[in-house]
């Protein structure tokens, strides 16, 4: 198939849309623009070049969802915070944390199939109760953070160890789980 | 085809941003960046732990392989060894003159816990006569989670036969020859029937039941009352084939002039056919099946119907009149269905006519004729051939054929009666 009538036929899929299809799609344009704003209210300057940037990689994530452009948009969301905001607990960052969790399943969702597919409700009902579960997790972190930073330990190497230790699991469980199916 | 299980990119998405975020987290002691990572790291956990084992295997089949236009039908493709599978969608390819609900012919199921198949069934609808490919397009599987996708597999077609709509047609007119055993046409000889024919005196042979009593009495001599015996006949369906005029919009739509004669063809032949006549077919302009010899009964109307819908316009341009072999008996009645706008359709007529046969010409050129794009070019290309055609037909029916626009039931009534009529003349014919 040439590229042109790749785009025609890209094109013409977008012309096919369920009405679902555009409400998910409308959610991944929206999510990253309430986590840019909540980032902003917990400190973070407003930059205009981020936003445009932003911008176009959720453009491109709302008419690819099943392409890396939505990993771009969680990265770009995610270091923005790190460097912009200082260590922050506030409310405003579990704002952040639900609205890139939405945009993420929304993309998910969007994802399933064609652009004119319907997905049936049992489906949507399972990705709610675990977009839940996800969300209670990041409440949870969230909670226990509080809890830790109330307390105020004290630097444990040990402790750093152990995380790092769980990351490297996570990381190796990752690596031969994506790497070892894709191969 | 069974295609291996890929991570999907909202996988490989939660769990790469999870773990940036976490290791920045850990690394920079920054517990709010774990508090970001945590949602995406336990969707990525939820499709890492379902990850498929079982490679599923895809089948479809369509459920009619015939079917009228406007009935429907259903596409049934089963995901099969779907233990893994929690989603499958099937996303057909659309071909004129198919619908599908849904529109798109996009469909998704979600399957039940520990299903063996998933089956995924998309109604399809043939809207106008021919065969063409159905059932084609592809399918995808998607694992607990979304972790994990197998396909898209393409769905092989098959194919779909779609019969001429059952049409509107009747008539009340006997066929003018008829020439068989047993019918329903009243023929000229008398024998046992329900006509009357004449009252005339009793002969050896004759049945009581048939006494005309008040001719016997006033006569003083027996009388009875005799009948036209009633025998089928013959008729042949010419089809052109040889240009398809208009653009057919399938059965909801407006037709072209080959969707008319197909469909009328379809109709008189089912009409005479029930009536218990012999029906035989001839396609004008055709590389498919060109040929239904004569045949009575529900199997030979199948036959008829079978072949209409293999017609392939023009596909066949080389067609002389002069040499083709019709095979017909005399007395047989022969309809022509053609917007009589090639010169091998009027050709054929003429022959036919020739040869002492009782031709009739069912025009089927659309009165609302949709000729596709707004060209002036085409409409003045199209007005010549319409002059053409206008000098065309007056030499048909110079010819002692009869030309009748169809228009249903009726259509043939007038034009069989003058037939009929004519049929008790001398003629002179060529052989």
């Amino acid at each position: 198939m040439s590229r042109g009538s790749e785009i025609t036929s890209f094109l013409d899929g977008l012309t096919r849309l369920s009405r679902q299809q555009w409400t998910l799609r409308g959610l991944v344009l929206v999510s990253p623009f309430v986590a840019l704003f909540a980032t902003h209210q917990a400190g973070a300057p407003w930059r205009s070049w981020l936003a445009a940037l932003l911008l176009g990689v959720t453009l491109l994530s709302a008419l690819l969802p099943d392409s890396h452009a939505p990993l771009a948009v969680l990265l770009l969301t995610g270091v923005h915070w790190v460097l912009a905001v200082g260590e922050n607990l506030s409310g405003w960052l579990l704002v952040v944390a639900i609205s890139l969790l939405g945009f993420h399943v929304a993309c998910l969702l969007a994802a399933y199939g064609p652009p004119s597919v319907v997905l049936d409700p049992v489906l949507l009902r399972r990705w709610s109760a675990r977009a839940g579960l996800a969300a209670a997790a990041g409440i949870l972190v969230w909670l226990a953070a509080w809890v830790a930073e109330g307390l105020e330990p004290p630097g444990s190497g040990w402790l750093l160890a152990a995380a790092l230790l769980v990351l490297l699991g996570w990381t190796v469980l990752l690596a031969r789980r994506l790497v070892g199916a894709a191969g | 085809m069974s295609p291996a299980w890929r991570p999907t990119p909202a996988l490989i998405r939660a769990g790469l941003a999870s773990l940036t975020l976490a290791v920045i987290g850990v690394v920079a002691g920054r517990p709010d960046l774990l508090v970001l990572a945590a949602p995406l790291l336990v969707l990525a956990a939820g499709g890492l732990l379902h990850r498929p084992v079982r490679v599923p295997g895809t089948d479809s089949r369509l459920l009619h392989a015939s079917l009228r236009e406007g009935e429907g039908t259903l596409v049934r493709c089963a995901v099969t060894d779907a233990g893994d599978v929690e989603h499958a969608v099937v996303a057909l390819t659309r071909h004129q003159h198919l619908a599908y609900q849904p529109p798109y012919g996009v469909r998704g199921v979600t399957a039940g816990p520990g299903a063996a198949a998933v089956t995924v069934d998309i109604p399809v609808s043939p809207l106008r006569w021919g065969r063409r490919a159905a059932g084609d397009g592809l399918v995808a599987a998607t694992s607990g989670w979304a972790g994990f996708r197998s396909g898209p597999v393409e769905l092989r077609p098959h194919t779909l036969t779609t019969l001429p709509m059952p049409g509107l047609f009747d008539t009340t007119a006997p066929t003018p020859h008829p020439i068989g055993l047993v019918g329903t046409n009243p023929a000229r000889r008398t024998g046992d029937g329900t006509d009357f024919a004449s009252i005339r005196p009793f002969t050896p042979g004759d049945r009581l039941r048939r006494v005309q009593w008040r001719v016997s009495l006033r006569t003083g001599a027996l009388h009875v009352t005799s009948t036209h015996s009633e025998e089928d006949s013959s008729i042949l369906l010419v089809v052109d084939a040889v240009a398809d005029i208009g653009v057919g919009e399938g059965v909801h739509g407006r037709p072209s002039s080959l969707d008319v004669a197909v469909r009328a063809a379809g109709a008189v032949a089912e009409h005479y056919l029930r009536r218990g006549d012999r029906v035989g077919l001839r396609v004008l302009g055709t590389t498919q099946r060109s040929t239904v010899s004569m045949g009575a009964g529900t199997r030979h109307l199948r036959r008829v119907l079978d072949t209409l819908a293999h017609i392939v316009p023009g596909g066949d341009r080389h067609v002389d009149p002069n040499r083709m072999q019709f095979g017909l008996s005399a007395g047989t009645v022969v309809i022509v269905l053609s917007p009589m706008l090639s010169d091998e359709a009027v050709g054929a007529t003429l022959v036919l006519a020739q040869r002492g046969l009782s031709v009739i010409v069912v025009d089927t050129l659309p009165a609302d004729l949709d000729l596709g794009q707004d060209d002036p070019r085409l409409r003045v290309a199209w007005r010549l051939r319409s002059l053409e055609r206008d000098a065309l037909l007056p030499k048909v029916q110079k010819a002692g054929v009869p030309v009748v626009a169809w228009r249903g039931p009726g259509t043939l009534d007038e034009v069989l009666r003058r037939l009929g009529r004519r049929a008790s003349l001398p003629t002179l014919v060529r052989r």
